[in-house]
Parts: structure tokens; sequence; C-alpha cells
């Protein structure tokens, strides 16, 4: 059935190949990033945060 | 320690952003007059088709992109907490894209470009981007690397996904064989040109007029809220999933075309899926403002920016939707598109960029906004006239999308005259028409307060207290410029800029070589282990690099798997087809269509629906356009498709339309173009055209070549008699008085293009049958058409394989 479906999907274009792997490599880094994200500790997040509002002295 | 930030640098990037805000817009809104009232084609070089190529670089270019360079730069100094690292450079940054943009104003009028949309400008004018956007990338990555803050925030991601991603565009999509200094031929052709152009064009939408503008977003409106933004955490997903799947998103913009079908699913795919990282965006820029929804009642900025991000979440709703292919089918070549891109472009950009300068101008210039009310006053006409602009075209573009495809009884089409169909949008014009000049009156509005705001007070540098200085060592300076990262880096864009320089073939293992190699020294940069020496990642600490480095995998990677596909197949798609390249004189008379920019009116594709067959002729096909550099395929259809138009007419219904469309097609909005009978062409440079083409691949014999310029003048003389002697008008070898049509002239070649879409000719068959052809009315042109593969297929046995493998 898997062997099938993979046959019919790779008949339209042997170069299907490629956005199926850039596929792969979206959603692993996208895990990867999603996961570091949510991992890093709250005030790393706040600190990064912030940044913007750390006030310069104009003149 | 103290430290002064450079602020001048940014104020001049903001006075040059607004000055050519203003032009550019003004140029737009005489361009939409001239669709409203053909007569505002006012002379030779302002025609429609060579200004619109100026509006739309002039706003995306000197417009955005100056606004954009004025806010990293600033907000770029206070995030890193250091002064922008050269001032040398910065300088070199502003004057060297002013000067480029001077030199688009004077060459897109001129006729000089490249003929695919947003990238016109000639070879030597995107030598000179490349080249000023390396600088612009030295002193950022530079400033990144004396940094006094460890931390980067979101903005600066943005920032380095835009110069990253601009810079693999633009090369890529500008690689041409120069013929002369003005003109050039890409090295792609036909469905791989289409492709890699709307690569480019819809990642510059992504990078160039979004992701800087995201950047601005996340520092400038936490700072004129004056509360951090809703959730950082969901603006590192919104960065990662935007930037991944942007550069997919192109082939949407090919749908139905001769485009191979999986590269169109995929494009729609992954504009269905950029649905959810823009509106991630959009929430986090609106619910930043919660809290702070009173002072929108007063504060023009923030009015601006919540605007700008609400039109922002419009338009990157109603771009998904319009990959959807069905919606495609009837949106495509319509105005509807026209509204969805000044949506983004009126709403997003340009009100982001009116919220930052009224932010940042009292700030740079130590003092209060000249006039909150007549700020606010802008908001609200500025509101007003995008309103009218995106309803009216709107309304434009579903009604003629309708109309082109509505049936009548006997099941053929409702509205055979095409120009029915454009009157009916007539009104829709000028009401587009005042919108525009609302919103520009806004701009206008805006430039004076700003002007005297600056007048008000006087320019002071923002200043910061660091903790301590961090002392440059200028001998690991030196070793990290020679480091093997470095010279790799230049290595692979060596390899990928000399693709630009020889065959297809050989430009496809360089490509990929400098692709690989350009991977390989990335990774060298983030793999290399450095805690303890100082090295590139102890100064870029932690987070530059491996941002930079992933970021550019995931731009590389969606350019690279949607190309790559169709590039190594092309050299195999010459061999086997059956068409034949253009008569010199037809080639000629294409590289005028070019100049003349008839692709901002024309498109040269047929889809595959019932209603377009039976307007325009058989679907068109990938073989057809095998050896069109630049293809032509168009994206908007203001007058019809001419993929087919070859045959349709004889030579002389087109020469009195050229002359003046109105009286051949009453109600037309096409220009006149009677100087194209007086203008004329040098055919002694006609071989060197040719030559280009076939060290591109293009199967022209050495024979062919040197014959081209008797050849091309022997065919012109042709026409030219024909017409002589059925209109009885004076045609002339040199100038002289009275003369009606100079035989050399740019008219007759393009008459000779015009005559040969969609039409395979027969090399062979003698002159005298090829004038017959010509002439030949409607039914004989689809019997030639079923006869051409045959034909076409003699022809290009004839070619020797070694030839066509070149
Ligand atoms: C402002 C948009 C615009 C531009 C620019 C423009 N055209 Fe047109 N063109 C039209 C419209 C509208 C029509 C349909 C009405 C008519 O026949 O004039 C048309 C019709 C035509 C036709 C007849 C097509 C048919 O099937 O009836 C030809 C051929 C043509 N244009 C060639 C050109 C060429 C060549 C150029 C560039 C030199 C050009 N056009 C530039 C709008 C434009």
């Amino acid at each position: 059935m898997m062997s099938r479906m993979a046959e019919s999907f790779f008949a339209v274009s042997p170069m299907l190949a490629f956005p199926l792997v850039a596929m792969v490599i979206f959603g692993a880094v996208f895990l990867a990033i999603s996961m570091r994200t949510m991992r890093t500790p709250n005030e790393v997040i706040e600190r990064r945060r912030a940044l913007p509002l750390e006030e310069d002295h104009h003149g | 320690m103290r430290i002064r930030y450079d602020d001048a640098i940014v104020r001049k990037f903001i006075f040059a952003s607004v000055a050519f805000g203003i032009v550019g817009m003004l140029v737009g809104a005489i361009a939409a007059l001239q669709l409203a009232f053909p007569h505002a084609n006012a002379a030779p070089y302002l025609t429609f088709g060579r200004l619109r190529p100026l509006h739309t670089n002039a706003v995306i270019f000197a417009f955005v992109g100056n606004m954009a360079f004025a806010g990293i730069y600033y907000s770029t100094q206070r995030l890193l907490k250091t002064r922008l690292a050269s001032d040398t450079l910065s300088a070199i940054h502003f004057w060297g894209w002013q000067l480029i943009i001077v030199a688009a104003a004077i060459t897109l009028p001129l006729g000089i470009t490249q003929g695919k949309e947003y990238a016109e400008l000639e070879w030597p004018i995107d030598i000179a981007i490349a080249v000023i956007w390396v600088v612009f990338a030295v002193n950022f990555f530079w400033t990144i690397a004396k940094r006094r803050e460890k931390h980067l925030y979101v903005a600066i991601w943005f920032y380095i996904a835009t110069i990253l991603a601009i810079a693999m565009l633009h090369i890529v999509n500008a690689l041409a064989v120069p013929v002369s200094i003005t003109k050039s031929y890409s090295v792609f052709a036909g469905v791989q040109d289409a492709l890699v152009q709307w690569w480019y064009g819809h990642n510059a939408v992504a990078f160039f007029l979004t992701t800087p503008i995201l950047g601005i977003m996340y520092y400038y409106l936490p700072k004129a809220a004056e509360r951090p933004v809703y959730s950082y955490r969901l603006s590192i997903i919104h960065f990662w999933s935007l930037v991944f799947i942007y550069i997919w998103a192109g082939p949407h913009h090919l749908l139905y075309t001769a485009l191979p079908d999986w590269a169109q699913t995929l494009g729609m795919i992954f504009s269905v899926m950029l649905w959810a990282p823009s509106w991630g965006g959009m929430l986090n820029g609106l619910l930043t403002l919660r809290g702070a929804w009173d002072k929108l009642r007063t504060d023009p900025v923030l009015k601006f920016f919540a605007a700008g991000v609400t039109f922002y979440g419009m338009a990157t709703f109603e771009g998904p939707l319009l990959s959807i292919k069905s919606v495609s089918g009837l949106a495509h070549y319509t105005d509807w598109i026209v509204a969805h891109v000044h949506g983004g472009g009126l709403g997003w950009n340009g009100f982001m960029a009116a919220g930052m300068f009224y932010w940042l101008v009292p700030r740079l210039y130590g003092t209060e906004l000249k006039s909150r009310s007549l700020a606010n006053f802008h908001f609200w006409i500025g509101t007003l006239g995008i309103l009218l602009y995106v309803g009216s075209m709107w309304v434009s573009g579903i009604t003629q999308g309708l109309m082109w495809r509505a049936e009548n009884e006997g099941g053929g089409l409702l509205y055979a005259s095409f120009v029915e169909t454009l009157q009916a949008i007539v009104p829709m014009y000028w009401m587009r028409l005042v919108g525009g000049s609302l919103y520009l009156a806004g701009f206008v509005l805006m430039a004076w307060n700003l002007i005297a705001t600056a007048r008000q007070g006087k320019p002071v540098d923002g200043e910061v207290e660091v903790p301590v200085d961090v002392p440059v060592d200028r001998k690991t300076q030196f070793k990290l410029l020679v480091s093997p990262q470095v010279w790799l880096s230049l290595l692979g864009l060596g390899l990928v800029i000399s693709a630009g320089f020889v065959g297809p073939a050989q430009a496809i293992v360089l490509l990929s070589l400098g692709a690989f190699v350009l991977l390989f020294s990335l990774l060298l940069f983030s793999v290399s282990k450095s805690s303890s020496e100082k090295t590139w990642h102890a100064k870029l600490e932690r987070s530059a690099a491996p941002f930079t480095i992933l970021t550019a995998i995931a731009v590389i990677i969606g350019g690279v798997a949607e190309i790559l596909p169709t590039v190594v197949a092309a050299p195999e798609a010459v061999r086997a087809t059956t068409n034949v390249p253009y008569s010199p004189l037809e080639l000629e008379g294409r590289d005028v269509y070019v100049s003349e920019g008839c692709y901002n009116c024309h498109s040269q594709m047929i889809r595959p629906f019932v209603w377009e067959t039976a307007r325009y002729g058989a679907v068109s096909t990938p073989d057809e356009s095998i050896f069109d550099r630049p293809f032509q395929w168009g994206s908007k259809r203001t007058g019809p498709d001419l993929a087919r138009v070859g045959g349709r007419y004889n030579d002389v219904w087109h020469y009195q339309h050229m002359l003046d469309p109105r009286q051949i097609s009453a109600g037309s909005n096409m220009p006149a173009y009677p100087h194209l009978a007086e203008q004329v062409i040098d055919f002694t440079k006609t071989p060197d055209k040719l030559r280009v083409m076939r060290s591109l691949g293009v199967p022209y014999s050495p024979e062919e070549i040197a014959t081209s310029t008797e050849d091309a003048k022997r065919e012109a003389e042709r026409i030219a008699r024909g017409l002589e002697s059925s209109l009885g008008i004076r045609v002339c070898d040199a100038p002289a008085e009275g003369c009606d049509l100079m035989v050399d002239s740019k008219l007759v070649a393009l008459i000779s293009y015009l005559q040969r879409l969609g039409r395979v000719p027969d090399r062979n068959a003698a002159p005298a049958a090829a004038a017959e052809q010509v002439d030949a009315p409607t039914a004989e042109v689809e019997a030639n058409e079923a006869a051409a593969p045959a034909e076409g297929a003699e022809a290009a046995a004839d070619v020797d394989e070694g030839e066509v493998a070149r």
C-alpha cells in the first residue's frame, strides 16, 4: 500500500523528492526551534523582550 | 563610557525615503491616469509601459528601501548598544543607493530594461546594487560583531534574514549575459526564467517589503506603546516559520501556466501555510497595543502602526486566498492583484513608514512634532485613500474576471470584444486615481510636517552609557578576515556569479557547486568550537552565527529545491524542442517589445480554461517560450493576451493600430506609438545579439549569425514595402521630409515579432510563401499551427547536436 502510494507519487516527477526532503528539514527545524523556545527560561525571554525599551539619551 | 550613535545617517535615509516616496507615488498616479485617459501618454519615454516599472522600482527600492535602512540603522545601534561599525561604509551605502535610484530614474524611461518585473534594471546597475548591498551587509554584521549587548533581539533576526535573502535573490535572478552596456539576455529562458523571476518577485515582497518592516514593527511598536511585545516566544516562532515558508510560495504567481504541475501545487500549499505565521505576527503586534488603546485616539504614531499591522493582516489573509488555484483562475491577470498589492503597499508599508517617521523625526531633532492634528488628518485621508483604491480595484478585478469568462447561451463568449470588458471598468480606474491622489496628498502633508519639525529643532544624536569599552584586537580582527570560512564564502559567491558568464550546462554545475561551497562555509561558521580563543564566534556570540546560518539554509533550500529541477531539465528540453529560434528581425522586434514594456499590459500565456482558449487560441506550452530571454508571460491583462496574435491580423492592421490604437479599437487605452515608425534599429549590432544567444544554447548557426544583418534588412524591406503598396504611405531608407515609415524602424521589427507569436515558421520555405503566410486570415493560422510541430521537428533535427548542447 505504502509503496504503491510512493510509486504513484513519484510517477509525476522524481523531482518531487526535493520538496519532500525540504519539508522534512523544515519540520525538524521548526520542531527544534519551538522546543528550544518553549524551554528557554523566563528570565532570558523577559530580558530580551525588554531590550527595545531601554532608554538612550538624546543630545 | 559614553558612546554616541550615528543618527545623521538615519536622518539622511528618512528624508531620501520621503522625497522618493512622493516621486514614486506621483509616477503611480500618472500611470493610473494613463489607464483611465490614454492621451496622458504624453511622450515616447513616458508611456505606461515605461512608467509602470519606474513606479514599482521607485516605491519598492527608493521609498521602502530608504525607509527600511533608516529604521534598521537607528534600531540596530540601540539594540546592540554600539555605534554603526563604519561611518565610511554608512556613507557609501547611502550615496551609492541614491545613485542607483537616479540611474534607475534615467534608464527606465529610456527603455533600458531587462523586462522582468521589479528587476528591470540593466546589468551595470545590477552589479552596483550587489556591491552596495555587500557594503550594507558588511557594515551591519561588523556592527553585530562589535556589539555590547549579548542578546540579539528578534528585530535583528528579521534584518539578518533580509540581508541574506535579498543578496541571494538579486544575484540569481539578475544573472545575464551582456550584449552591450545597455542590453543583456537572461541566462534563464522560458519556464525556468518564469520560475526564477517569480521566486525572486515573490520573495522581494517577502524579504524587502515584509521582513525588514516586521523587524521595524518589533522595535518601534513597543517603543511607541511603551510596553514590551506581547509574546516574545511567539515572535521567535513567527520568525522561523515565516522565513522557512515564504521562500517556497513564488510559483503561486504562475498557477495554470506552463509551469510543471508539481511546482504549482507546491507554491499553492506553501502559500496557504503562510497564513499561519503571518497572522501570528499580526496578532503579536496588535496585542502589544492592549492596554494602550486609549492612547490610540490621540497619538498619530500608534494609529498608523495599528492600522498598518491590520492592513498586513488583511493582505496576508488575501494572499493565501489568491493562491488557491480556483481563486487564482478568476483573479490572475486582473486588477484584484493590483488591489492586493496596494493593500499591502499603501496600508502596511506606507503606514508603517509614516508611523516610524512621525516617531523618529521629533527625537532625531530633539523637539516635538510640529503638528499632531495634521498627522492625524494625514491618517484619515490616507485611510480613505486606501479604501477607495483597494475597493475600486476589487470591483474592477472581479468585474473584468467575470466578464472574461461569461458565456452566452450558445456556449460562446458573452463579451467577445476585449474592449467591452475594459470599458466596464474605466469608472473604477477614475475612482482609483482619486484614492491614490488622496493618499499622496496625505504624504505631502507628512513631508511638510516632518520638515517643519526638523526646522524647529536641531539635529541631535542619541547617546548611551555603557559599562566598559570592549577592546578591539587588531590582530585577531585580521585573522578573522583571512579565516577559511571567509575565503570559502567568497569562493562560493565567485562561483555563483561566474555562472552568469558561461553556457547553461556549465552554469548549472557552477551554481550547484557555489551553493554547496557557501553552505559548507556556513556550516564551518557554526560548528568550529571556539570557547577559548577570540574568533568570529566568540565575537558574534552564541546566537548571531547560528541564526545567520540557519536563516541562510532556510532560504537556500527553498530556492534550490524549486529551481534546480527545471534548470537541470533545460538543456534536454532545448534538444527536444520543435520550436525554431527567432529570425534576426523577430529578435530585434522582441527587444523593442521588451524595451517598450508591453508586458506591463499584455500577457503571453494562455491558461487551460475554455473561455481562455475560445478568446485567445490553444493553451500555451512550455516549448513555445523555450527561446524567450527574458520570458514575457506577463502578470496583468490590461490588454488581451498576445501569445497567439501572430497571423490574427495583417501587417496593415498592426501598423495602423500601433500608430493610433483608438482609431482601430475605439475605447482602447493602449498608448499610441507613432515614434516607433521613425526610430531606427542598428542592424549591424544584430550579430552580437545572436552570438550571445548562441552562447546561451540557442541553436543559431555561425552562418545565420554572419548573415543576420542582411537577413534582418531584407525582411524589414519586405514588410515595409508591403505596407507601402497597401497603404500608399511613404517609406524611406534614410531620414527625409514627409516620411511615414523608416524601413529599419522599430515598428517594422515589432510587427515582424507580433506576427511570429504563436507560430513556428518553416525556415526552409521560400520568401514568397512566407509573405503570404503573414497576411493569412485566422482560419489558416489554425491549420498552420497543426502543421507546425512536424515542420519544427525537421528544423530541429537539422541542427547539429553539439551546438544545441552548448
Ligand atoms: C496601457 C496598456 C497597454 C500597453 C502598454 C500596450 N497595450 Fe497593446 N493593447 C492594450 C489594450 C487595452 C488592447 C485592446 C484594445 C486594442 O485593440 O487596442 C491592446 C491590443 C493590442 C493588440 C491587439 C491584440 C488583439 O488580439 O486584438 C496588439 C497586437 C497590441 N496591443 C500590441 C502591443 C504592443 C506591441 C505594445 C508595446 C509596444 C502594447 N500593445 C502596449 C493595452 C496596452
